[in-house]
């Protein structure tokens, strides 16, 4: 396609809709210098698991697939989206339930990179799409923190249904590490615990402990 | 005289891309013409810097920064700009 620094194409699946496919050979170097280049498109894979694992439901159906000898992440593509960039004020409003839900998921997979650009909106259904630079364990810099807020009861209970399901703690961190170094997968997990800690504890994420979640609030 | 300048692509449901916005270096600062909310919105808001630690967020005033970075920040497929080109 026309654009973008990071090889991206446009793919038709016969009789299974299309999707966007960013080859492993694809990806720019030096976007973040704690991600190593060659492995952004396993991170999108990780980052579909972790949400649909918790049962978030943001992040279209994205897997490893290889197309003309090359390995890549091939994401189910969006008919009819605008992204975030193109919303209007309105359209923010009535999404933020569901820009609140995708703020945790960040913080859970650890995303440097959330901003107008990485998000999809399809009617009134946000889309959390560009996990390439997420599954960090660095500190990093959250955009538009919904820190002290109220409203996560469904996120709360969704993360304690998670975890109760020991089966499929043990088969998301098995998954995972196909993908992530132990330390990236061991993060994941970490956190996902500490959200729910958090949000038993204090009924929300309280901004005096970001750094828990490796957040900085500066 | 030469200017330089960013194409900015959608991508559409069947496959194909068309240009969303341009944006150009005038003098020292850029302008963006294309559609109006993503427009306003990049104006207004700016973009995340890839190319420094300082600012975190460019603005047009920025002028050729903002002009290259915004092929960092559109990546995604849906929406792709180009490099810089001069025309």
């Amino acid at each position: 396609m026309n654009g973008g620094i990071n090889k991206t194409v446009y793919i038709t699946l016969k009789d299974d809709g299309s999707g966007i496919f960013k080859p492993k050979s694809g990806e720019m170097s030096m976007l973040r210098n704690e991600i190593e280049v060659g492995t952004y498109y396993k991170r999108e894979r990780a980052a579909y698991l972790v949400d649909q694992f918790l049962g978030f439901d943001l992040v279209p159906a994205t897997t490893i697939r290889e197309f003309d000898g090359e390995e890549g992440s091939l994401q189910r593509f969006i008919h009819g989206a605008k992204i975030g960039q193109e919303m209007s004020r309105e359209e923010f409003e009535v999404t933020a339930p569901q820009m609140q839900k995708m703020w945790i998921f960040d913080c859970i997979i650890a995303n440097t990179d959330r901003h107008k650009a990485n998000f999809l909106i399809a009617g009134e259904k946000i889309y959390a799409i560009d996990h390439g630079l997420a599954l960090t364990n660095q500190m990093y810099s959250s955009y538009r923190p919904f820190f002290d807020t109220p409203g996560w009861e469904e996120v709360s209970e969704k993360i304690k249904s998670f975890l109760s399901w020991e089966e499929g703690v043990r088969i998301l961190e098995s998954l995972l590490l196909e993908l992530l170094s132990l330390e990236e997968v061991s993060g994941v997990l970490r956190r996902i615990k500490k959200v729910d800690s958090l949000l038993r504890e204090y009924g929300t994420i309280p901004k005096t402990l970001a750094h828990e979640l490796n957040l900085k609030t500066i | 005289m030469k200017k330089k300048f960013v194409k900015i692509y959608k991508l559409h449901n069947d496959g194909s891309q068309q240009t969303l916005a341009t944006c150009t270096l005038v003098d020292t600062s850029v302008e963006c013409i294309g559609d109006e909310i993503f427009v306003r919105n990049l104006l207004e808001k700016g973009t995340p810097n890839y190319l420094g630690n300082s600012p975190e967020t460019l603005f047009p005033k920025e002028g050729l920064l903002f002009l290259e970075n915004l092929a960092y920040v559109f990546r995604s497929g849906y929406l792709n700009a180009a490099k810089v080109q001069e025309g």
